[in-house]
């Protein structure tokens, strides 16, 4: 073989060879994404909205290997998982067999309400999307220190990791909590979760993150999920 | 006697800087008065969070570069990977990994113009560094500001400001907030060591050592001694700084990521900034220098500087009643350290040229020298 053919196979084949490596890092990216996608599930233990199926009066609810929690009817709960394929393990508290259910989300959706007496029923759909918006004065806050920062750009550089190391070591009262969280930490624990159906007011209590506190007197569509203060705050 | 004498003067003055601040460091334990098992703790959370990024600063060293003031575009490399696997709301160590994997491409771009413009400023990398690094957080904040939501996909409402384009100010990471520290968390005693995020440097520094036995390795530390000397010896002199670059680059990425799950949220306009000050710090306190630097450096700078980082905040409270002291004290030591340690490295740099000239004199003046002297 002439060393022009052989060089071309060596071109050929490191060709291929780089193009096995970019498909493998695509591949192993989407594997992640899959993976790890993070959902939120709403238990929702409500008469269902026909009426044909009454929520339980008391019973306990755990989803995978997380802790269970009670529910009374009408309480409204939250777990947060990763990946799409879930256990929802339910306990009447009758004496009765536990019940499980296999419950697969779809992975463009964040949030997922799902109706806890329609489950236990298989009567389908017993799952709606749930719309997540950020209360406005957050949004103000946010802006104000955006624009604030536009204004004057060297100030904003020359605290840095600094303030991060600093707040860490010293009160530890960095950011907390939510999803958002304002530079100044004045409202950052607070996310509100509004339901598209127009479904009732918070209850909450029953999980092990969200402590409930509605909001019923602008809107009654509207639950108020607060995280507790210590949730993300820096470890120092 | 004076054999001895030269030899203890040579020990401080080649570890001048760590002495001084081990000493400081041990002063203000006391007046702190934080418990020793407190400190331990402090020190195992900070090992496990900073380590990473220091390491980062070791290749460009080997390769003669100086200190990689560039590593900050590393660092927002892991960033924009973390706004990525916020937006998408992917969790846990998965978060983490889609992070490292959206930012290593975008690093090794960052590393590759990093090194060619370091190329083009040969003798004067650390100042071009720091300055390029100012230069890309430009590029950086216009990317997050404004090009995020209006032409990079960013539809998460909880990242996304209200306008629709560009990232809040502050970003919560609690999705992937300490996932690695707590991957394989081992409670001993009092102490909780975060054994994964320690095998992960481990593995680091596992690397760091075996890459300098290959070839590259050696390449690099060819060219870090002498670059016409590499040349010369049909090393591409150019090429191989660019590697050193890119490798510190994507481990200033990995680093970052490492760094901010921990913290568990970051300010994204400016969590970048510190980065590299910080890191490089760390290093020159371990008792690096510009031209040489070793693993036990990191560790040793990374324990050395956090632990004055604790304890001063404290000891200004308690010995003049602000705390605010302690910090002002803090900033002037990192600050100082850098000085001091460059400083240091010049007066001997220009000590041993000088001493290097007296040698090559050697035969005939250097013989007459002596004939006067013993002549005196």
């Amino acid at each position: 073989m002439s060393s022009a053919a052989v060089a071309k196979n060596v071109k050929t084949r490191r060709l291929v060879v780089r193009c096995a490596l970019i498909g493998v890092y695509i591949g192993l990216t989407a594997l992640v994404f899959v993976g790890g996608k993070g959902h939120t599930i709403i238990i929702d233990n409500k008469d269902s909205d026909d009426g044909l199926y009454k929520a339980f009066d008391d019973v306990r609810v755990g989803v995978d290997s997380q802790a269970d929690s009670d529910y009374m009817a009408g309480d409204r709960g939250m777990a947060v998982v990763q990946g799409q394929t879930h256990r929802v393990i339910i306990d009447k508290g009758d004496g009765s067999a536990k019940i499980e259910k296999t419950v697969h989300l779809p992975l463009g959706q964040d949030s997922v309400l799902v109706s806890l007496p329609r489950l236990v029923a298989d009567a389908r759909p017993y799952m709606q999307p749930f719309a997540m918006s950020v209360p406005a004065d957050i949004e103000q806050s946010e802006i104000k220190n955006e624009n604030a920062a536009a204004e004057a750009p060297g100030t904003a550089g020359q605290t840095g990791q600094s303030t991060a190391e600093s707040s860490a070591a010293g009160s530890g009262a960095a950011a907390s909590g939510g999803a958002v969280s304002s530079d100044t930490g004045e409202s950052g624990d607070a996310v509100f979760y509004s339901q598209p159906g127009g479904q009732g007011e918070a209850s909450g209590g029953s999980t092990k993150e969200s402590s409930g506190s509605s909001d019923s007197s602008d809107s009654d569509d509207t639950v108020f999920y607060s995280q507790p203060g210590g949730e993300g705050t820096a470890s120092p | 006697m004076s054999d001895g004498k030269n030899k203890l003067g040579r020990f401080f003055s080649e570890n001048a800087v760590v002495i001084i601040f081990l000493l400081i460091t041990v002063l203000a334990v006391k007046p702190s008065g934080l418990s020793l098992t407190y400190i331990t703790q402090e020190m195992i959370n900070r090992v496990g969070r900073d380590s990473f990024l220091v390491l980062a600063l070791l290749l460009p060293i080997y390769a003669g570069m100086g200190l990689n003031f560039g590593m900050t575009l590393g660092a927002m490399s892991g960033q924009i990977g973390l706004i990525f696997a916020i937006n998408y709301n992917i969790r846990g160590v998965d978060g983490l990994l889609f992070a490292a994997l959206v930012g290593t491409p975008i690093s090794i771009l960052m590393g590759y113009i990093c090194g060619a413009v370091l190329n083009k400023a040969k003798g004067r990398e650390m100042v071009t560094g720091y300055i390029l690094a100012f230069f890309i957080n430009g590029v950086y904040q216009f990317v997050v500001m404004y090009l995020m939501g209006s032409i990079i996909p960013i539809k998460n409402p909880a990242i996304l400001l209200s306008r629709g384009y560009g990232i809040r100010n502050t970003l919560d990471l609690s999705g992937v907030r300490q996932s690695l520290d707590n991957l394989l968390m081992l409670h001993l005693g009092p102490f909780a060591l975060p054994c994964a995020t320690f095998l992960v440097i481990a593995a680091l520094c596992v690397f760091i050592a075996w890459f300098k036995k290959t070839k590259l390795g050696q390449d690099m530390r060819a060219v870090g001694y002498d670059m016409k000397v590499a040349d010369s010896a049909g090393i591409a002199v150019d090429g191989t700084r660019i590697v050193a670059i890119i490798i510190s680059t994507v481990l200033a990425c990995y680093g970052q990521i490492i760094f901010l799950q921990n913290m568990g949220n970051f300010a994204t306009y400016n969590a970048h900034d510190q980065t590299s000050f910080f890191a490089v710090a760390a290093i020159l306190v371990g008792g690096a220098s510009v031209k040489k630097a070793t693993l036990p450096n990191v560790f040793i700078g990374v324990i050395l500087l956090h632990v004055l980082f604790v304890v001063s905040p404290l000891a200004g409270q308690n010995l003049f009643g602000s705390a605010m002291i302690g910090e002002y004290f803090r900033q002037f030591i990192g600050y100082g350290v850098i000085a001091l340690s460059l400083v240091l490295y010049a007066w001997r740099s220009r000590k041993e040229a000088m001493a290097a000239r007296e040698s090559l004199r050697g035969g005939a003046f250097g013989a007459a020298g002596q004939t006067a002297g013993g002549t005196k």
